[in-house]
């Protein structure tokens, strides 16, 4: 109601504003302004794992490889070329002579020290699997390190979750020597658990322990860093150049503690450096002289603003105080469309629902295939999303290098009543009510009520709406507590891999309760392919798998929503909406 | 005198002790982790960060050494803000809130209490109604709309002020930013102050030693602003107590309008986060700013009224 009325004004004042063009962002004219959303919560590339982390961190660190921003493509970064051997299971990157921030020469060992870190459980990154999925040994080491960790906090931790424990504790302490698990059972108390100890004490001594020094990278000098791998990957050149693969400067981290992210502590090895920090107000970089390729870098200051509310970042832009943008206000957006200052481009983003297959009729092929033919997702993003998102028929959104998504079935209110009726629900008849759920907010809401209203009108069937608060939906999604829910899912590297092994039968993201031999297979294969062309081929045919069997159902990938100042050079919208400072030039700053 | 405060300060820490255990125990209850996230954690990870936060152990020890923490002055390590503790996060925000809310408490009595004597001045008259309105309007009109309202007019129609953030320094262009939110925190208050003045005002107008003081020949000017106004304000200094912790703890949507680096968006993102450490240091310093305020709000009243004894 309220917002009804408020739109015409706010559609003026907007109208009003467009026209007008003040251009003094911030108070310093070589300092670029970037509304980022909110506080990140860590400058600690180890530790970080969302965007407002990443926009800043871009800045103050670079890996082995970049993206280009124009294409993605891998750029040389720290590494100024490298060698693929063994099948494409060695890696090995020659360094040029790079500095850290404070003058040190950046080396090879700082990158094997960095990703060494990572690895330590009681470092807690919560993308370690981005190191340890791939690097030879690394889940041995990690797997190994973190159960003795678990085992010796065992007699100490609370009972409930010594029985979550329990079911997994004869697999965990298989990993671990005999030592450390004596040491527990002297300890136990509980007979049911030191039945377990003592049985994995008993197979320890065929056991083989992965110490740290054999996890596949090494530094061999200065300047070389050879990494194996446990398969051959075909994107990890990619991975290079990801946050979890930033090198940090172990003098610092070492001396700073948990501190080495504050500003005079924070040494880094990017084109900008850390000058202030004020939590809630404000991140300040400076050009950091000791870059490597700092010739090319504009001398430029970054402020990162964390501001939540979209309409006061949107304010502040039309202001003048702020350059870029990456989101805007929903009800802007058809404004938005048409101002030159406005870019959007589709994203490696998938808008999905998930469908939990252990509930009785959502685990039957037919009812899901009904339910998804049943979508039009054209009238969702036109009329809904509305900023101009792209219907989705498949999972990976189109744009990843060489391949091609695999489809289901299109939009057919026909052919979606005929598998109803074929699943033994003709016209709805029987058909049990379920739940669509959503964590609380207007647009997932909006979505959720079309989708409501498509089953009614063309399978009439009856679903509730159901929202709770999002990590309320995220524990009821990971404990199988739903019937339908929605999701999304953010490509970690540009490769359909990042989006197809969710669903193999034990992967942590799967949530649904799909398990399908045949799909963990093909999945498994690509892991181990050399052929690029083919791997694509392979991956294609698991996506065909998903797509025929729908636990999950595609409905929009998303689009980017950036809004640039005319004055910012240097800026390009790309499929993973990841914008590098090194070219970036502010107007009336002539490029050094 | 000294017993009471003392009884006061006793029944001050009770309080706090209570309130503390209720929202350390409702946190716990509450489902989600810190650690639930989108891209579900490895578990063992996940053991792993429960382990370093002692989310792991029972219960009744997890209370035992929070509070422990509490009685050293340790505050905790927030969840969602990985290495950094919980005061050095809260401490510099309520800084920004105690001066937001200052200046929230400032505008409602410079503003409300001239507007009260206005009205009561004007009694039934245009300016009175006029008044009345604008208390009514400051009353009903929550402060999530009338933020971006007074944005929309004062910053986007008129250019005249910033239309967000908070002053980096003291130049009178960075404090401009100060007057929007000070206005839209204290706008409901400045509302009910009139109201009371008014009320207050014209309740001893009509009193005798009024007409005395007109009987004299006294200027009207002076017999409201000297004489009628230092009684006619009493119901306004009572209310200023409770208002004082409404301006300091009721800013968090302000705080989210125009971006503000106060405690109250702290406050938010603990509760979405799960950050009990934020959460619970965030509670204990509104919950004890509340109960100070009350207890200088009762020390005040038995300067002002003797009547009232401390005992």
């Amino acid at each position: 109601m309220l917002k009804g009325w408020l739109r015409l004004p706010l559609a003026l004042a907007l109208a009003l504003l467009a026209g007008s063009s003040c251009s003094k962002a911030g108070d310093d004219p070589n300092t670029l302004v970037i509304g980022n959303g909110t506080e990140p919560e860590t400058l600690d590339p180890g530790l970080e794992s969302s965007q407002p982390d990443y926009r800043v961190t871009i800045g103050l660190f670079e890996g082995l490889c970049v993206y280009d921003p124009k294409d993605l493509s891998l750029k040389p970064g720290i590494a100024e070329r490298w060698d693929i051997a063994e099948h494409g299971t060695k890696y090995t990157f020659h360094l040029r002579t790079a500095k850290w921030s404070n003058g040190d020469p950046v080396t090879a060992r700082d990158f094997e020290w960095s990703w060494k870190r990572v690895l330590d459980p009681v470092f807690g990154s919560k993308y370690v699997e981005q190191i340890s999925n791939y690097l030879k040994n690394a889940k041995g080491y990690f797997n190994g390190a973190s159960a003795d960790l678990i085992l010796k906090g065992w007699s100490e931790t609370a009972a409930k979750k010594r029985d979550e424990d329990a079911a997994s504790l004869a697999e965990l302490a298989q990993k671990r020597h005999v030592a450390a698990l004596r040491g527990c059972l002297e300890r136990e108390k509980d007979e049911t658990v030191a039945a377990q100890l003592r049985k994995a004490v008993e197979e320890a001594s065929r056991r083989v322990d992965v110490p740290l020094d054999q996890v596949g990278v090494q530094a061999t000098d200065d300047h070389t860093l050879v990494v194996t791998l446990e398969a051959p990957t075909a994107y990890f050149l990619d991975l290079a150049a990801f946050f979890t693969y930033f090198p940090v400067h172990r003098p610092s981290v070492d001396a700073g503690g948990k501190n080495w992210t504050r500003p005079g502590n924070l040494v880094g090895n990017g084109p900008f450096r850390l000058k202030e920090w004020k939590i809630k107000e404000y991140i300040l970089l400076e050009k950091n002289p000791n870059y490597w390729d700092a010739a090319n870098v504009a001398d430029l200051k970054l402020k990162f603003l964390p501001i939540e509310n979209a309409t006061t970042a949107f304010n502040l832009y039309d202001k003048g105080r702020i350059h870029w943008l990456n989101d805007v206000p929903r009800d802007y957006i058809e404004e938005l469309l048409k101002r030159p200052d406005y870019y959007t481009g589709p994203m490696l983003t998938t808008y999905f629902y998930g469908f939990n297959l252990k509930k009785d009729v959502l685990g039957k092929k037919k009812v899901r295939q009904a339910l998804a033919r049943a979508i039009d997702k054209v009238k969702i993003t036109k009329f809904i999303s509305r900023a101009g998102e792209i219907p989705a028929n498949s999972f990976v959104p189109p744009g990843m290098l060489g391949y091609t998504p695999a489809t289901m079935g299109s939009y057919d209110p026909e052919a979606a009543k005929a598998l109803l009726a074929e699943a033994g629900y003709p016209d709805g008849k029987g058909f049990p009510k379920f739940e669509i759920l959503y964590n609380t907010q207007e647009g997932h809401r909006n979505i959720a009520s079309a989708i409501q209203e498509m089953w009614r009108n063309t399978l009439h069937i009856e679903t509730e709406l159901r929202n709770v608060e999002f990590k309320v939906m995220l524990e009821m999604q990971n404990h199988l507590e739903f019937d339908i829910t929605r999701r999304a899912w953010i490509a970690d590297y540009n490769d359909p891999n990042t989006f197809l092994d969710m669903f193999t039968s034990t992967n942590g993201q799967n949530n649904t309760d799909f398990k399908n031999p045949e799909y963990d297979r093909l999945i498994a294969s690509a892991g181990k392919e050399l052929d690029p062309a083919r791997r694509m081929t392979i991956l294609h045919d698991a996506e065909a798998i998903l797509m025929e069997e729908l636990p999950i159902m595609p409905i929009y990938f998303y689009v980017t929503k950036n809004l640039v100042k005319p004055e910012v050079s240097g800026f390009y919208d790309n499929l993973r909406d990841t914008h590098p400072y090194n070219r970036m030039r502010l107007a009336g700053k002539p490029p050094p | 005198m000294i017993l009471f405060f003392l009884k006061r300060i006793a029944g001050g820490l009770l309080a706090l002790f209570s309130i503390a255990t209720l929202s350390f125990f409702m946190i716990r209850f509450s489902p989600g982790s810190p650690f639930t996230s989108e891209r579900r954690m490895p578990p063992e990870v996940l053991r792993n960060l429960e382990r370093a936060y002692n989310l792991d152990k029972p219960l009744p020890v997890q209370y035992v050494l929070r509070m422990k923490g509490y009685l050293t002055g340790d505050f905790g390590l927030s969840t969602k803000y990985p290495g950094k503790r919980v005061d050095e996060i809260l401490l510099p925000s309520f800084g920004t809130s105690i001066q937001l809310g200052v200046l929230g408490f400032a505008f409602s009595l410079l503003v409300g209490i001239p507007l009260g004597i206005l009205a009561a001045a004007r009694q039934n008259k245009f300016s009175d109604h006029a008044a009345s309105s604008i208390a009514l309007t400051g009353i009903c009109v929550p402060n999530f709309l009338l933020g971006p309202l007074l944005v929309m007019i004062f910053a986007l129609y008129q250019k005249w002020l910033p239309v967000a953030g908070w002053p980096e320094n003291f130049s009178p262009d960075e404090l401009l930013k100060l007057i929007l939110p000070a206005l839209t925190l204290s706008a409901v208050h400045i509302a009910y102050v009139s109201r009371l003045t008014r009320a207050g005002m014209l309740d001893v107008i009509h009193k005798d030693y009024i007409r005395t003081a007109r009987a004299k020949g006294v200027d009207e000017r002076t017999v409201f602003l000297k004489h009628a106004l230092k009684n006619g304000i009493t119901p306004v200094l009572s209310y200023a107590g409770p208002m004082a912790a409404y301006v300091i703890t009721g800013s968090v949507v302000v705080e989210k309008v125009f971006n503000i680096p106060g405690m109250g968006q702290h406050f938010i993102d603990a509760v979405f986060a799960r950050d009990d450490a934020i959460l619970m240091g965030a509670v204990l310093i509104y919950s004890s700013l509340v109960i100070l305020l009350n207890m200088m709000v009762d020390v005040g009243y038995s300067f002002l009224d003797p009547r009232v004894r401390l005992t």
